[in-house]
């Protein structure tokens, strides 16, 4: 059943009197349980897609046309209470770059408390014992040091798992990652993919998993989405996608991904 | 940003090249010498004959304030010239060869800044007797701070770049690189700088005017024109008006100007 | 962070040696000797009591040494003596600071009490018809001559309109007045002041905080806090405001000498016994020993007022407090 679907989504920036078209009409269709990996390389519009799911747009960006559903509910006329439901309850987000996606001045438990306490009307000490579950869930140990810091204290690495942790404490549906090991080590890389197919298994989410590395998608993904300057120029499964690339983009990435796996 | 949409920058250019004209034909356009005492007309509101009203001397305003405005901007212009080429030499230095230079000249600079420009200037002219030359030295002695922090953080982003190194490779010698590669790049934001500059020296001129510290009388200022004013209050409100709105409109056009630069350049 | 304490209060040592060379340097620049200041006025002095004036001063010693023996003494807190009034220099400032000082930080408090929420306004309704206001109304804030705008109240609150005193800090019937009616008329005299003193002030915080605000709430973490389902308010205030207010602490620090600048005037045009008058009095009088003490004293309070301010935003921003081993 699909899960979330973006239809003919046209977005654009407006700027000082100029509009530039983002998105140009992009059709996205997540199933129950499935991986969808949306590929393609920067400034093709991924980030904006998955943040325009929950309508988490930057002030200058505009929805002109098309349709997002979850569950069959448009999304795009959903009230603030209805979005404040979707967003990190149905819906939830880890970013690229979790250091900076923490805000440097609360602490860890402070943040993952306050995810919690957006939804369910828990106590703090309640709320702060269930964050230390969930980062035990997402193994990190000294749980209650880790607890006790501030972002800028804690590795890359670490944060990332921080967010997944803060990211699956309501147990959403969804979870939409957005480059989530590009500015981290290959090492730690591995670590946070595995990670997150153990918590795919375990807490039975979808996961769109937003990255320009296409080894990533060959790891992971049940079906793939390639975009570029705007559109879905490609769809289907990895396998069919890998061996027969229809669209001149898709080549060119296949290309490219076959010449460093040639290395 | 094209120049011609720069409202900003336009609009205060505009104003400062009038108030500059002013100021030049002063002599032609005044309709009385600002010495000229007319004993029958002491405080005389705005009328024909004096359109700005007189003082208590019995001196045509309107001409007073046309010779202040030679003096407001030449005294922000001189001094803003002094603070940036004072600015720019310790900014380079401390900038460029970097080490004990950087450390002492940094530290100059925070305990310059420490002392409230209006204290230090006014325990200056309490040594030296107030003149306009005295008065612009002094401030352009205080303001240098602003320059050289920006000179030499230019030339400290800009001294591992490439065409400095490859300057360096082809043999050019430290003051060669460092007036002809490294300064210019710190122009836009030393132009910003510097026309914010001349509207503070504008402002502090005029208090210093005030206080009977600044340019002295009979020399008029617009400051020292509004000394008369305390002791006019109520009586004569062209004295108090007419010079107060020539400072602000004079600062407002200098700061317009450096916004309308600021964006010009593309910072913000 | 201790070490960054412990830079931060062992730098106070060559700011102190800086603020007072130059402090020393600018006065004793002068063309001519302070001394001579003093015995002309007095025209019964003979050239041998000229000579001795001379001697105790020490200015017939070399620079570094009159120096010297200047800092010796004033680290004693001994400015000498006022050549007007032969009081201890020291005294005299004491008598008056409280009141410059009070009168600052109510400004200070006044700028920040009204500062904040504008700019915070200004940037949650970036573009506006109310942004644009107070832009245009925070420029000419910036571009009028502070000393203009209380000559233009004091006509109009004080004379024609007659409801505020522009004068001194109370009436002259003071010392009969009840407690209460004090206080009234202590508020009634500091009205004036305190306004005109904080509008430079409120110009530059509210434009500082609108553009601190629009810089926070365009940071990831903002995009973080709404899509785990945070009400926007608290988006905004608890994730977008404390970030936005945080240099705030530092600003404070900063407009410390504008403040202390500009007591000079204001208390010079309200007639108001503070440090900044007693100042201006002394530059017209030539009163070296008051006027170096002043412009030390300035200096130091402008140096404690910055450590202050980085002391607090240290112990306040936890990058700094808890710095990375």
């Amino acid at each position: 059943m699909a899960l979330l679907e973006v239809k003919e989504l046209c977005l654009e920036f407006i700027q000082a009197e100029k509009t530039t078209p983002a998105l140009k009409g992009v059709n996205i269709c997540l199933h129950e349980g499935e991986t969808l990996v949306l590929a393609g390389e920067s400034g093709s519009g991924k980030s904006i897609t998955a943040l325009s799911c929950t309508r988490n747009l930057p002030h200058n960006a505009r929805i002109t046309s098309g349709s997002i559903s979850y569950r069959g509910r448009d999304v795009l006329s959903m009230n603030t209470g209805e979005l404040r439901e979707l967003r990190g309850k149905q819906i939830a987000y880890i970013f690229q770059d979790p250091t900076a996606y923490l805000n440097p001045l609360f602490t860890i438990g402070n943040q993952i408390c306050e995810a919690i306490r957006a939804h369910e009307d828990l106590p703090f000490r309640r709320a702060m014992d269930m964050s230390g579950e969930l980062l035990e869930r997402v193994k990190i140990s000294d749980i209650k040091r880790v607890l006790a810091s501030y972002p800028h204290q804690l590795s890359g690495g670490m944060n990332q798992r921080v967010f997944i942790a803060m990211g699956l404490a309501l147990r959403p549906e969804v979870l939409i990652a957005d480059e989530p090991t590009t500015s981290l080590d290959v090492t730690i890389e591995a670590e946070i993919l595995r990670l997150l197919s153990e918590l795919k298994k375990e807490f039975g989410f979808s996961l769109i998993f937003i990255t320009h590395n296409l080894s990533i998608a060959g790891k992971i993904a049940d079906r793939v989405c390639i975009m570029h300057e705007g559109r879905v120029v490609e769809e289907g499964c990895w396998l069919e996608i890998s061996v027969h690339p229809v669209h001149e983009h898709t080549k060119e990435l296949m290309r490219a991904y076959e010449e460093i796996g040639k290395l | 940003m094209n120049i011609k949409q720069n409202k900003m920058l336009l609009a205060g250019l505009g104003i400062i090249v009038f108030l500059s004209a002013l100021a030049l034909l002063a002599p032609l356009l005044s309709p009385f010498d600002p010495a000229h005492i007319e004993q029958a007309e002491l405080l005389a509101p705005p009328s024909l004959r004096h359109p700005l009203g007189t003082d208590s001397l019995g001196r045509d305003l309107l001409s007073r304030m046309f010779y202040g405005a030679r003096i407001s901007l030449s005294v922000g212009l001189v001094a803003v010239g002094i603070a940036t080429l004072l600015g720019i030499m310790l900014g380079s230095v401390a900038g460029f060869y970097g080490g004990f230079w950087d450390a002492l000249i940094m530290r100059f600079v925070d305990v310059m800044l420490c002392f409230p420009a209006f204290f230090l200037i006014l325990a200056v002219v309490a040594v030296f007797e107030p003149s306009i030359f005295n008065i612009m030295c002094i401030i352009g002695l205080t303001s240098w701070m602003g320059p050289a922090r920006l000179v030499r953080a230019e030339i400290l982003s800009l001294k591992e770049r490439e065409f400095i190194q490859a300057a360096v490779a082809l043999g050019a010698s430290n003051a060669r690189i460092i007036i002809r590669h490294l300064i210019p790049n710190a122009a836009a934001p030393l132009l910003v700088n510097a026309t914010l500059g001349v509207s503070g020296a504008i402002l502090l001129e005029s208090g210093l005017s005030f206080l009977g510290l600044g340019v002295q009388p009979p020399v008029p200022s617009w400051g020292n024109i509004l000394i008369e004013s305390k002791s006019t209050l109520g009586v004569a409100w062209w004295i108090t008006v007419f010079p107060g709105c020539a400072i602000l409109v004079t600062v407002l056009a200098f700061n317009m100007l450096a916004e309308g630069l600021r964006k010009q350049g593309g910072t913000k | 962070m201790r070490s960054y304490l412990l830079r931060r209060l062992l730098g106070i040592i060559p700011m102190l040696f800086g603020i007072t060379l130059i402090s020393f340097a600018v006065i004793r620049l002068a063309p001519g000797e302070p001394v001579s200041m003093e015995s002309s006025l007095n025209p019964r002095v003979s050239p041998e009591v000229r000579q001795r004036l001379i001697q105790i001063y020490g200015l017939d010693k070399p620079l570094h040494v009159q120096y010297g023996r200047w800092i010796a003494r004033i680290i004693r807190l001994d400015f000498g003596r006022s050549f007007s009034d032969s009081r201890p220099v020291i005294d005299k400032i004491l008598e008056r600071l409280p009141l410059t000082v009070a009168i600052n930080a109510l400004s200070l408090f006044i700028i920040l009490l009204f500062g904040i929420p504008l700019g915070i306004s200004c940037a949650l309704r970036e573009g506006s018809a109310f942004d644009k206001m107070m832009t245009v109304l925070v420029f000419i804030g910036f571009a009028v001559p502070s000393f203009w705008i209380a000559l233009l109240l004091m006509n109009l609150f004080g004379i024609s309109l007659g409801w505020l005193p522009i004068s001194g800090i109370v009436s002259l019937d003071y010392e009969y007045m009840s407690f209460f009616q004090r206080c009234v008329d202590l508020a009634r005299h500091l009205v004036l002041p305190v306004f005109v003193l904080s509008l430079g002030g409120l110009a530059g915080i509210t434009r500082y905080m609108r553009s601190s605000m629009l810089e926070a709430l365009s940071q990831p973490y903002i995009y973080a806090a709404r899509a785990k389902g945070l009400p926007e308010r608290a988006v905004v205030y608890k994730h977008g405001l404390r970030n936005a207010v945080l240099p705030i602490v530092t600003i404070l620090g900063l407009s410390i000498p504008g403040l202390l600048g500009g007591s000079v005037i204001f208390e010079s045009i309200f007639s108001i016994p503070g440090i900044g008058r007693l100042f201006y009095e002394a530059v017209m009088m030539r009163d070296y020993p008051l006027i170096m003490a002043e412009v030390v004293l300035v200096a130091v309070l402008t140096m404690l007022g910055n450590l202050l301010a980085d002391i607090g935003y240290a112990l306040v921003d936890p990058r700094i407090r808890y710095s990375q081993r």
